[in-house]
């Protein structure tokens, strides 16, 4: 069944049909929030926000859009609205050992050390260019759907994405190297 | 000399290596009585070594310490044998910024089972921030006895600074918040202003 | 502007990026109970739609500064006015998730101390350093290191440290004279050397 039913199912009264929309989609929205988050507990927070301002916003969607384009524009915008109420703090917790831990049972392959070595040089990232670059390499979107998506304009997006590659290739390339001699290593 | 060189060589090295070798056995000499008080003694010794950091005499350093040792005893006397030892350095925390004794009795009395060193945390800030003691007191009295998470002290916080950075006065910032906190919880008594 | 290099590199952090691995299964159930509680939503009159053409975050050109700088940081130290000013304004008090619960809530290697990562914006400093009763206030211990800027010349610093369960005071040392509280988080009172420092609980969730 197609988003599109699935929401007039849901518009209609079926609300269980929404259930449908959660399994086609949380999995991607996972990927991104833990990746922007680089922690499991903010992520899993991040997500019920998304999927619950989704379905009371239910009402406000029009099919001119995609669903996952929405969906998507929810999450990015809970995911900045949980990067300033943490940065407001002053302080976050980097390390999460849930993700290191499932790395870890893995076979230590080159794939691992590159995974680990991302979350860890995407930490160091200023947020809008850990975001950036997520849309662009991670969720494989264009320059004109970043900035619907963010507000942001197409220059400054490619101006971020552009930095964030400069500040993360000497990062991955040390790691390569390094899980060249040692094997992975979980930092 | 040499009875002071002697001493000092039994220090903490931490502190030997951070201090003079006088100042280090003054230390040290706080140190063991409140060790053998039963007072946490790592916090005297990351207090002496804040002094050193920030390149304070030896005899302020001293006092500081000292002056921490005694508010810790009271914190313990007046929190309880059992407090945690976050518990006792928050409450000590307070006790030097002029929360009375009394307070922290009460504060024990309205949380039997429950950690108090957020609310301690929460008071000894509002102090600092100039909101006199006696307005900040009851308002966390309040809320502890209202029953307020954590969570929500630390709001209350936020709000009550946010207030202040936004022109209203400590005092004023504070009996606000807390009576709309207790608004919100009808079951608790009004807060009045302390004079 | 993007070449090729950039292109190889996105493709790592693309492949990287589709091996994140799947939801947590639990967290979806965790979801669908609380959609279970919410009001089942109405489509809206097609008039209204038009109307309020809601966008989940529209960031006006002239805010963008603003929101720019509460992304990238809050506990700003050198003259801070207009910029902390605006930084308040978008926030609403009580909105951050306090630090103390969220702590408890990730998890850490059996043993080891949770890592916290403290972050500061600080314009002009040549360098940062964080100090607290979890270091020996030593400078020398925890040099913090600047982020790479979007705007630039890169205002942001962070460090990530163990810091043991508990109540802890620091503070930032700028350009190895300059001692500074964070303006975000409680203060600790006088501490007797005539400078305040500010302090962090690490605890467990839900408090006991």
């Amino acid at each position: 069944m197609t988003d599109a039913a699935l929401i007039a199912k849901v518009l209609d009264g079926d609300v269980q049909a929404f259930a449908g929309l959660v399994e086609r989609y949380y999995d991607d929205c996972t990927r991104y929030a833990r990746r922007l988050l680089g922690n499991r507990q903010d992520a899993e927070d991040a997500l019920q926000e998304t999927f619950l301002s989704a379905y009371r916003g239910l009402g406000r969607y029009q099919e001119r859009d995609q669903f996952r384009a929405w969906l998507f524009r929810i999450l990015v915008n809970q995911c900045r609205s949980t990067m300033r109420q943490r940065v407001r703090q002053g302080k976050w917790l980097v390390r999460d050992a849930g993700s290191i831990d499932r790395a870890t049972v893995e076979p230590e392959t080159e794939r691992v050390a590159v995974r680990d070595a991302l979350q860890t040089s995407l930490d160091d990232l200023e947020p809008m260019l850990r975001e950036a670059i997520l849309l662009k390499y991670g969720e494989g979107l264009e320059y004109s759907e970043m900035a619907a998506m963010t507000g942001s304009s197409v220059s400054a997006l490619k101006m971020r994405v552009k930095r964030a590659c400069d500040a993360l290739r000497p990062r991955l390339g040390e790691i390569i190297r390094d899980s060249g001699s040692e094997g992975s290593s979980t930092r | 000399m040499m009875v002071a060189a002697f001493a000092a060589a039994a220090t903490d090295p931490r502190l030997a290596g951070r201090l003079d070798p006088e100042t280090a056995a003054a230390v040290a000499r706080v140190v063991d009585e409140a060790r053998t008080a039963g007072l946490p003694t790592e916090p005297l010794v990351a207090k002496a070594l804040e002094g050193a950091t920030k390149h304070a005499k030896g005899d302020r350093i001293v006092a500081a310490v000292r002056h921490y040792a005694t508010a810790l005893g009271g914190s313990r006397a007046a929190l309880g044998e059992g407090s945690s030892e976050s518990e006792i350095v928050a409450g000590a925390s307070a006790l030097l910024a002029g929360i009375p004794g009394d307070t922290l009795v009460q504060l024990r009395a309205a949380r039997p089972r429950q950690s108090l060193t957020i609310p301690l945390v929460v008071l000894a800030d509002l102090v600092a921030r100039k909101v006199p003691a006696g307005t900040a007191s009851a308002a966390v009295l309040g809320a502890s006895r209202a029953g307020i998470r954590d969570a929500d002290f630390l709001r209350l916080r936020e709000r009550i600074e946010h207030d202040i950075r936004a022109g209203a006065s400590p005092d004023a910032a504070t009996l606000g918040r807390a009576r709309a906190l207790a608004g919100e919880r009808s079951t608790s008594p009004p807060l009045r202003a302390t004079p | 502007m993007i070449d090729r290099d950039d292109h190889e590199l996105g493709e790592r952090v693309a492949r990287a990026y589709r091996e994140s691995g799947p939801g947590d299964p639990e967290a979806k159930l965790r979801l669908l109970g609380r959609l279970r509680a919410e009001a089942a939503p109405r489509r809206r009159p097609a008039i209204l739609n038009w109307l309020l053409e809601p966008m989940q975050v529209q960031v006006r050109p002239a805010a963008a500064l603003a929101v720019a700088a509460i992304v990238v940081g809050l506990g700003v130290i050198a003259a801070i006015g207009l910029r902390e000013r605006s930084g308040a304004r978008h926030l609403s008090p009580g909105e951050g998730r306090p630090i103390a619960a969220s702590q408890g809530e990730a998890e850490e290697s059996a043993g080891s101390p949770p890592v916290i990562r403290f972050v500061v914006v600080a314009p002009q400093a040549s360098r940062v350093s964080l100090v607290g009763d979890f270091n020996g206030w030593d400078p020398e211990a925890a040099p913090m290191h600047r982020l790479v800027s979007g705007g630039g010349t890169g205002d942001t610093w962070a460090i990530a440290v163990p810091v043991p369960r508990g109540r802890h005071v620091y503070a930032f040392v700028v350009d190895g004279k300059e001692w500074k509280a964070d303006p975000h988080a409680p203060l600790a009172p006088e501490d007797g050397f005539g400078v305040r420092n500010s302090v962090i609980v690490v605890g467990s969730a839900g408090s006991t």
